[in-house]
């Protein structure tokens, strides 16, 4: 599995060359789709990468009411919020080449331990 | 329709042409990226209410644009408390209220800073916003609230308990109305014609707050003037530190975006500034939790039932349902009596019974801001309180009080709770919440321009970036009914405003 990422990861490395750094793929990514993936899976409109669309990760996914965040100590349910249900883009709190950030923490004590 | 169009850039210029020591104006020629019927900046109560009433008066290409990545700024993550006199839920409960009591209301809590047509504007055309609302699909729970200096209970809550539970029905029924909604861009800079009207802005794209950067300019034409909608600038500490210097250390409710760019702008095209030094606190903070968390909903019921204790004393000190800067001002007072690092935190408590219907007590009470004690022995151990006889004295009057001994604070009671262990309390320490100022507006949410006290054309400004509604502090629940209204007023307005550009 370790080298398998490891080829799939640097597949995707190469096929990125327009960008300076290398943008690392997260494992549960890797995993789920190996080598079928590159950049173009998730940057899908022509020219220059841009941030994927949130029907990009909902064609995959499905929306929010089809993913519930699952049950935590703080009653948070971050895909089902008072403030936004589900109007925002999965990349407000989802990323895929640096760490994740949940908006919420901006005001709410609450962590999500299995934020992908 | 030109495809090209001869506008003056205007931040800075403008300034520079109403100014007596420069005539300096930049003239270059630019053509727009994209033309609209009507942008609106700002994703809140107010800008949301605009693009409802502009939509209503027909224009049909109309762009609402959103700084941050998350929509409605303060507006999604408040109480979403909408104070409305007269309303069918008032009615139902048989609630007398009317618009003259809460300007009446306003005018008391504001000191008169009001600018009277515009608070009777809010007050008189509230049942707009409640109508709208409804109208878009928001549900609000079968109970009304009386907040501090509220002369009726006239509270109304969306059900799910926040702003949230306004903005994103009316998001969505914009986003059925055909309204495009772009976030992530920046507006920086109001664009005016060559008869100096408003007619557009430059924004910038993919616009990351935090750090500044974005990846694209573009100027965008909005054939009926701009309606600016962004709020205040709670976030902003340089702007609170330079116009109120003593405020420069409290903590603040508001989110992350709410910065003073877009107020730089509007006073940098002239626009006239009123009260920019008046900021309003919320007497609901609390040392245990972020400004503005679950306690401060839970307090505003504990304010009402229960009160509010002074540790030095064991005595209440106020109110609690006085003004908001009353409230905070006495809460200062108290605090100022211990020491900078260990000040002498009051505390506001309540009986079991109202915590079961406190919106904000689940959460606050789970995360450590609310405290329970079993008896007034270990309430007065918890805060710190010496006298328990003086403590127990208090609580004694109140329940007196409660059954109908007058208050010497004279705080109404709607809901009469017996003040009993065990005990539900909370340490207050003031917050700042809001910005009083603003830029000035007429009752038809025209901007002014501070050369000729006139409006400056194509201008239009809702909500918290406008100033003198509610003049030097304000009630609870009324500035989510500012922006309900007078953005309602300014995207009519600005239906019937024909840019020259």
């Amino acid at each position: 599995m370790k080298t398998s990422f490891a080829i799939a990861a640097i597949a995707v490395l190469l096929s990125c060359s327009v960008w300076a750094a290398p943008n690392v793929i997260k494992p549960h990514h890797v995993e789920a789709l190996g080598s079928d993936m590159n950049c173009r899976t998730c940057h899908t409109t022509k020219g220059k990468f841009q941030r994927p669309d949130a029907q990009t990760c909902i064609d995959c996914h499905g929306g929010m009411a089809d993913i519930p965040t699952q049950p935590n100590r703080w009653d948070k349910n971050p895909h089902n919020s008072h403030h936004y249900e589900d109007l925002l883009e999965c990349t407000v709190c989802h990323s895929e080449h640096k760490a994740s950030k949940p908006l919420c923490v901006d005001c709410h004590v609450v962590e999500f331990p299995n934020l992908k | 329709m030109k495809r090209r169009e001869f506008i003056t850039r205007s931040i800075g210029v403008t300034a520079a042409m109403t100014l007596p020591f420069s005539a300096k104006a930049d003239t270059s020629v630019k053509h727009w990226d994209r033309e609209y019927d009507l942008v609106i900046v700002g994703s809140g109560f107010a800008g949301l209410s605009a693009a409802y009433s502009a939509n209503k008066a027909g224009l049909k290409n109309i762009l609402v644009i959103e700084k941050m990545m998350a929509w409605g700024g303060a507006s999604a993550i408040c109480g979403g408390i909408a104070c409305m006199p007269n309303t069918p839920l008032q009615k139902k409960h048989g609630i007398e209220d009317s618009p003259e009591l809460l300007v009446k209301d306003m005018l008391k809590v504001g000191h008169k800073f009001n600018h009277l047509a515009l608070a009777e504007t809010m007050a008189t055309q509230a049942y707009t916003a409640y109508d709208m609302m409804i109208e878009c699909g928001v549900e609000f729970k079968d109970k009304l609230l009386r907040l501090g200096s509220h002369s009726a209970p006239r509270g109304h809550i969306p059900v799910g308990a926040s702003g949230g539970a306004i903005v994103v029905p009316m998001h969505k029924y914009l986003l059925k109305k055909g309204v495009q909604f772009q976030n992530r861009t920046n507006v920086s800079s109001i664009l005016r014609d060559k008869d100096n009207g408003i007619s557009g802005v430059e924004v910038q794209t993919d616009f990351e707050h935090t750090s500044g950067e974005f990846r694209n300019e573009f100027s965008y034409k909005s054939r009926h003037g701009v309606v600016i909608a962004t709020g205040g600038w709670g976030s902003d500490k340089q702007f609170i530190k330079t116009t109120m210097p003593s405020y420069a250390d409290l903590r603040s409710t508001a989110q992350s975006g709410a910065t003073a760019g877009m107020i730089k702008s509007l006073l940098s095209i002239g626009s006239l500034p009123v009260m920019l030094d008046m900021y309003q606190l919320g007497p609901w903070g609390s040392p245990d939790e972020r400004p503005a968390g679950p306690g401060a909903f839970f307090a505003d019921y504990a304010f009402a039932e229960g009160i509010a204790v002074d540790p030095m004393t064991g005595k209440r000190f106020s109110n609690e349902l006085a003004s908001r800067r009353d409230r905070s001002e006495a809460q200062m007072v108290v605090m100022e009596q211990g020491t900078k690092d260990k000040p002498n935190y009051p505390f506001t408590f309540c009986s079991e019974e109202t915590t079961t219907r406190a919106e904000g007590f689940h959460a606050a009470y789970r995360d450590g801001a609310v405290f329970k004690t079993n008896s007034i022995a270990e309430l007065a151990e918890f805060h710190g309180v010496k006298n328990v006889t003086a403590l127990t004295q208090s609580i004694a009057d109140w329940n007196k009080i409660v059954k109908g001994a007058v208050d010497p604070y004279n705080k109404p009671l709607d809901v009469r709770t017996e003040l009993k262990a065990p005990f539900y309390s909370f340490r207050l320490s003031p917050v700042l919440h809001y910005c009083m100022g603003g830029v000035a507006i007429t009752p038809n949410a025209e901007v002014i321009d501070a050369t000729t006290c006139e409006p400056i054309k194509g201008l239009f400004a809702a909500g918290e970036i406008s100033g003198g509604v509610h003049g030097m502090d304000r009630l609870g629940g009324c500035s989510s009914v500012d922006g309900l209204v007078f953005g309602q007023i300014a995207g009519r307005t600005a239906a019937n405003y024909k840019a020259n550009a």
